[in-house]
């Protein structure tokens, strides 16, 4: 059993090693899945998804996110499909380049993403 | 016009070649191609090349005047290279000069140009995304894949206003922009709207996405629609001069 916390404190580790002078690419890319992975569980809990069933999960997710009144949560779809994008872009679109910018934007996605959904409603 | 500064052309293919991580070397060719436009004020190649490097070091002030000092120096000539016109009208669109890009892309319209088109069309492609200019753009290219996008996803009403509105709050700050469309899974795919600005840390650029969503949020008709389909993403420069603060 992992928690959510744990993958987080995880992908923050590998964020760090990732920024470092002889990190490669190949470190940036799976420092960006890491915060995806960790911001998909995190949320999930927060809005009571079952984040362990399969992938179609994730769409499902960011359809909860969307159709929320609350406009903090529409926000966090916003970052969250941010997000998605660039762990999109790191897993499959392997001729972009994927240098410290996108990780740093991942980490501001992931960050506010988490400060968002830990917001009570209005 | 002038004949080409073979300086400003070796330039021009060296910024080409420059990625995210050189902005030491970026900031050379900088210095030099300030230089070179100052030494040589009616070369079109230099105007634009310098203006090129401005937009990668997301000097977006700095390029905006540039842009507009190539326009009124292309007005000026009596003839000029449809690659140069091309390299002014995306110098002109990342500057936002729209009406001056559509005039520049309007000069070549009657003219085949053999490869070139591609670029042609790629040009006025994120004129119109960026700035809603999607009549104008459909006159050219009803066909193209980002058009058919914003079709199918019941996007084009109230696009450019939307736009506009984004560009009333960040304009100043945007040095280029980009367009393109991501497929996800083979059916959610994204049309992703990238913003490179002059920010100069990750704390700026998280102030200005926000900044941009709240703009969004604040149009009439909201963003919820968006969510899903479209997605803004903020950077600092291409190629950053020196390391963004954390």
């Amino acid at each position: 059993m992992i928690t959510p916390e744990e993958l987080w404190a995880e992908a923050l580790l590998h964020c760090e090693r990732a920024q470092t002078i002889e990190a490669t690419e190949a470190a940036r890319r799976l420092a960006i899945a890491a915060f995806y992975y960790a911001t998909y569980h995190f949320t999930g809990r927060a809005v009571s998804l079952d984040t362990s069933a399969s992938d179609s999960n994730h769409e499902r997710l960011l359809q909860l996110l969307k159709h929320s009144r609350e406009v903090h949560m529409r926000r966090a779809a916003q970052r969250y499909d941010g997000l998605k994008l660039l762990r999109v872009k790191s897993h499959y679109h392997l001729r972009l380049q994927i240098g410290a910018q996108e990780l740093l934007v991942a980490r501001n996605h992931a960050r506010a993403v988490r400060a968002l959904v830990r917001l009570e409603p209005a | 016009m002038t004949l080409p500064a073979l300086k400003s052309v070796a330039l021009h293919k060296r910024l080409q070649s420059f990625e995210a991580h050189h902005g030491s070397l970026l900031a050379e060719v900088l210095h030099e191609l300030a230089q070179e436009a100052a030494r040589e004020p009616r070369n079109l190649i230099a105007s634009t090349t310098y203006n090129n490097a401005l937009v990668l070091a997301g000097k977006a002030r700095e390029a905006r005047a540039e842009a507009a000092r190539g326009f009124e120096l292309w007005r000026s000539l009596p003839a000029v290279s449809p690659e140069i016109s091309l390299n002014l009208a995306a110098g002109l669109g990342d500057a936002g000069l729209v009406v001056q890009a559509k005039r520049v892309l309007a000069s070549l319209d009657e003219r085949a140009l053999g490869e070139l088109d591609a670029a042609r069309v790629e040009i006025a492609a994120q004129i119109a995304v960026r700035h809603g200019e999607l009549e104008w753009f459909a006159a050219r290219r009803p066909d193209h894949p980002m058009l058919e996008f914003l079709a199918r996803h019941e996007l084009v009403e109230g696009w450019q206003a939307r736009q506009s509105a984004i560009e009333a709050a960040l304009g100043e700050r945007v040095s280029s922009f980009g367009a393109s469309i991501v497929g996800i899974d083979g059916v959610h795919d994204r049309l992703a709207l990238y913003y490179w600005t002059d920010a100069d840390s990750y704390a700026e650029i998280d102030q200005l996405q926000d900044q941009l969503l709240d703009v969004l949020e604040g149009v009439p008709g909201g963003s919820s629609h968006l969510i899903g389909r479209v997605v803004f993403t903020v950077y600092g420069p291409e190629i950053p001069l020196e390391e963004l603060r954390p």
